[in-house]
């Protein structure tokens, strides 16, 4: 009797008190995850939530492994990987919750506003050093390159989408922090940097470019071209193939896409996917 | 009985600490060293060619040597004008000061001594990389300002353990000196060859304090990887690579492999000195009292 009780015990705790949800993956999204997981557990204080940011790629494996409940990631998923996840006869469904979008920044006295990919890819691989090169009515002056360290997210997506995959020139400036970026920029009239969208601040002049306007609008409408979708994934298979309406992991998603998630995104840094409810 | 009980505990715990300390510095060089064997292995002498391309996935690289030379002649360039300066206020301290100066210089190096070096940082960052944009400079964080604001940070650490060496001369030896007709400089002389043992200690442990050091370069360094060629230049040392790197790597690639290697090639630096500095110091005390 005496034990059926101290079962009866140990399941109830298990049910009140063990719920846990696991998140893994991206380091790009880990800020964001951050914050809402901070939020979320307000909503459910007996909740135990792990998260990591150790990076896409180990966010899938993990959702492959059953290892985690839910995989950041800031990039949809590899063709390798969707096969491999056919034959697995598993089901991994994206939701997008974010857009990452760069905004280039220079000082607000340097007389340019409108910048092409081509002419970053020029400055950031080293072709063109001088900004009269960039555009003949600007000063003869060394441009003074800025960018985020090798272990951002933003400086991947800077590497993917102005870079194409070329390398860096050792002359770029390695920053620790995108504060320290806009710090840099607003004092030295000559620099040049990329940031998330969400830090820029009116100390620093964000450029259109090629012709359009940084803003969320643009984002949200595919013209910006610096910008890239981030993804949750869950794997329904563990939800009998069918969308999950009820349980720790529904609820967890329902709040990161409304309102107060969203507002979370753009606290963040980041361009939300949905309407924030301002 | 309990006296016994009681001196025996204190040997147990004070062996078991000092076995302890011992066996985590071998673990932890054995550690490091085990973790980059992987680049070691893999990228072998690419290791050192000049460029850091880690994150690139169609040919990445791997090469040090360019934040290697950085490293070196930043610390070298540094630590000679830190040794001139630190020996010149401690000599002037020990010989010319008055009392109440030596006291209130003594009390602002060891208050300067005790402030953390992302606080220096700070200052490198805002003030002097404020100053040097308007100078002319074409960047705010350069060679100059990380050495400026490495020089603060070691100047009271060399100053004050040249002057207590300097201070620690037996009066004997200096009377001596007087005695047989030696003129100011010579005294002097005497002293220095007295306290030499202690000086070179301080230099030694300086070196190794600025090659090490990696707040400081992470911030106000510059973080480009070229190879220095005037003050004004961007760079990026060792240590910033790997304090900025290591955070966010992922555990077992080829990347945090290049890493440990980089933090073995510290590790070894100072490890050398080290020896270096007992070989030199035991050396000179022999030719002190010889």
């Amino acid at each position: 009797m005496k034990k059926v009780f101290l079962l009866v015990l140990v399941f109830t705790a298990l049910v009140v008190y063990g719920q846990t949800l696991v998140i893994k993956g991206s380091n790009t999204v880990y800020p964001i995850a951050q914050l809402w997981v901070e939020e979320f557990q307000k909503m459910y204080p007996n909740l135990t939530v792990t998260l990591e940011g150790a990076g896409s790629t180990t966010g899938i494996k993990a959702l492959f492994n059953e290892t985690t409940d839910i995989a950041n990631s800031s990039r949809f998923l590899k063709p390798s990987e969707i096969e491999e996840m056919h034959k697995a006869g598993r089901y991994f469904v994206p939701i997008l919750v974010a857009y990452d979008a760069l905004s280039v920044i220079v000082h607000p006295s340097l007389p340019i506003d409108d910048i092409s990919i081509e002419t970053l890819k020029k400055i950031y691989t080293g072709e063109i050093t001088e900004w009269n090169q960039v555009d003949p009515k600007l000063p003869k002056r060394t441009i003074v390159v800025y960018s985020r360290n090798t272990a951002s997210g933003t400086f991947e997506t800077w590497v993917e989408k102005v870079l194409h995959g070329a390398k860096l020139s050792p002359r770029v400036q390695m920053l620790e922090s995108s504060q320290a970026e806009i710090e840099s920029v607003a004092k030295n009239p000559y620099a040049i940097a990329y940031t998330g969208m969400g830090y820029v601040t009116d100390k620093v002049k964000a450029l259109k470019v090629n012709g359009v306007e940084p803003s969320i609008q643009n984002v949200i409408k595919g013209t910006y071209p610096i910008s890239r979708p981030l993804f949750v994934f869950i794997d329904l298979s563990r939800f009998n193939n069918s969308w999950p309406m009820e349980g720790i992991v529904s609820d967890y998603l329902r709040f990161i896409v409304s309102p107060k998630g969203q507002s979370i995104v753009r606290q963040a840094g980041f361009v939300p996917a949905y309407g924030t409810g301002e | 009985m309990m006296k016994r009980v009681a001196s025996f505990m204190f040997v147990l715990f004070t062996s078991v600490a000092a076995v302890l300390v011992a066996a985590a510095l071998f673990a932890i060089v054995f550690f490091i060293f085990s973790e980059s064997l992987r680049a070691i292995r893999e990228v072998g002498w690419g290791l050192f060619s000049p460029n850091w391309y880690p994150v690139w996935e169609l040919e990445p690289e791997f090469g040090v040597r360019t934040m290697l030379l950085n490293s070196l002649i930043l610390t070298v360039w540094t630590s000679v004008w830190v040794w001139i300066v630190g020996l010149a206020v401690a000599l002037y301290l020990h010989k010319y000061a008055r009392d109440r100066e030596k006291q209130v210089v003594l009390r602002i190096l060891e208050y300067v001594s005790g402030v953390p070096s992302v606080v220096f940082g700070l200052f490198g960052v805002l003030i002097l990389g404020d100053l040097f944009l308007r100078a002319g400079a074409w960047t705010a964080q350069n060679f100059l300002n990380a050495s400026i604001v490495l020089s603060i940070l070691t100047l009271p650490f060399m100053t004050s353990l040249t002057f207590q060496s300097i201070e620690k001369v037996p009066s004997h030896i200096v009377d001596g000196a007087v005695a047989l007709g030696a003129k100011d400089i010579h005294v002097l002389l005497v002293e220095l060859k007295y306290a030499a043992p202690g000086i070179v200690n301080a230099m030694l442990s300086v070196f190794n304090r600025i090659f090490g050091e990696t707040m400081i370069v992470l911030m106000v360094a510059g973080g480009a990887n070229v190879l220095v060629r005037s003050f004004f230049d961007p760079i990026r040392p060792l240590t910033a690579t790997l304090g900025s790197e290591i955070g966010e790597v992922a555990v077992g690639s080829l990347h945090y492999s290049a890493l440990f290697f980089i933090a073995l090639l510290v590790l070894s630096g100072c490890l050398i000195l080290n020896i270096l500095t007992n070989v030199i110091c035991r050396r000179l005390e022999r030719w002190v009292k010889g």
